[in-house]
């Protein structure tokens, strides 16, 4: 699942995950779509934005991981602010992506995310 | 340094992202200018603010001429854009390219001593009431298929 309120950087992502072999089930424009559309789908992974309007990525996140703690969740962002990336590692983020992002890097991220065990099971 | 030499200061830490961004992603060299060179008012230019709080109150405007949105777009989305979709995706890709430019300055902008929060961008469709706001500081960056003008505004205080 692809959460982000820009619908450039949505078509800038959807390729590159579906070039993964990935099925993109929903996108969501923000924090509280993101809640409900990971309630209904369970993706395996998602995708989160971090600035977005209202219920930000932040948020979100915090809000998916309490309910559902094997969700695996990777922040996309542009801010270079390490404070936030450590904020979102300390909610249960696997990891981050910078914008603008090769296409290199995106898979990379999301091997090493997909790989990792859902705490669930840990 | 003056207030008026820190926010150029400021700006330009902006503007020197955008001119590595226009480069790095699209291949697109640009160089500072003054914003009353031709061209400025030849074609339709696209318009996005972003916000800013912290160590000051206002915000930052860009006007981009269409052509160089229309570039950005082609670098960052090969895939042809459906034509109903073009106008929304110009504005998006405008309102994307300063989040991304805004979000590279961040840090540096706080290591030069100017903390200052974002907000998302968004897009606009023309000149909104400046009522509230001082046009400060303009900077013009010129690349070979249009400029970009960088405009911060303060609250007035």
């Amino acid at each position: 699942m692809i959460v982000d309120d820009s619908l450039m950087a949505r078509r800038m992502l959807k390729p590159i995950l579906e070039e993964a072999g990935h099925e993109v089930v929903m996108e969501a424009t923000g924090g509280k779509e993101a809640i409900r559309g990971y309630k209904l789908h369970s993706p395996d992974l998602v995708t989160m934005d971090i600035t977005m309007p209202g219920t930000d990525g932040m948020s979100a996140t915090k809000e998916i991981l309490r309910e559902f703690p094997e969700a695996r969740i990777v922040m996309v962002t542009a801010l270079r602010d390490q404070n936030k990336i450590l904020e979102a590692a300390g909610l249960g983020a696997l990891n981050y992506i910078l914008k603008p992002y090769s296409k290199d890097k995106v898979f990379a991220v999301l091997k090493e995310a997909l790989a990792e065990t859902p705490v669930k099971t840990r | 340094m003056s207030e008026k030499t820190q926010l150029r200061d400021l700006l330009e830490c902006v503007v020197e992202r955008a001119g590595g961004f226009l480069w790095e992603q699209v291949g697109l060299p640009a160089e500072f200018g003054r914003p009353d060179e031709p061209a400025r008012e030849q074609e339709r230019l696209l318009m996005a603010t972003f916000p800013v709080t912290g160590s000051l109150e206002g915000r930052i405007t860009v006007r981009a001429a269409e052509r160089v949105v229309t570039k950005i777009l082609n670098a960052m989305i090969p895939e042809p854009v459906p034509a109903e979709e073009e106008e929304l995706m110009l504005q998006e890709t405008l309102r994307e390219t300063l989040n991304i430019i805004i979000g590279s300055s961040t840090e540096m902008l706080r290591r030069r001593g100017y903390p200052i929060e974002v907000f998302p961008p968004f897009a606009t469709a023309g000149e909104e009431s400046e009522a509230s706001y001082q046009e400060d500081i303009e900077i013009t960056l010129h690349t070979q298929t249009g400029s970009m003008h960088f405009v911060l505004s303060l609250v007035n205080r």
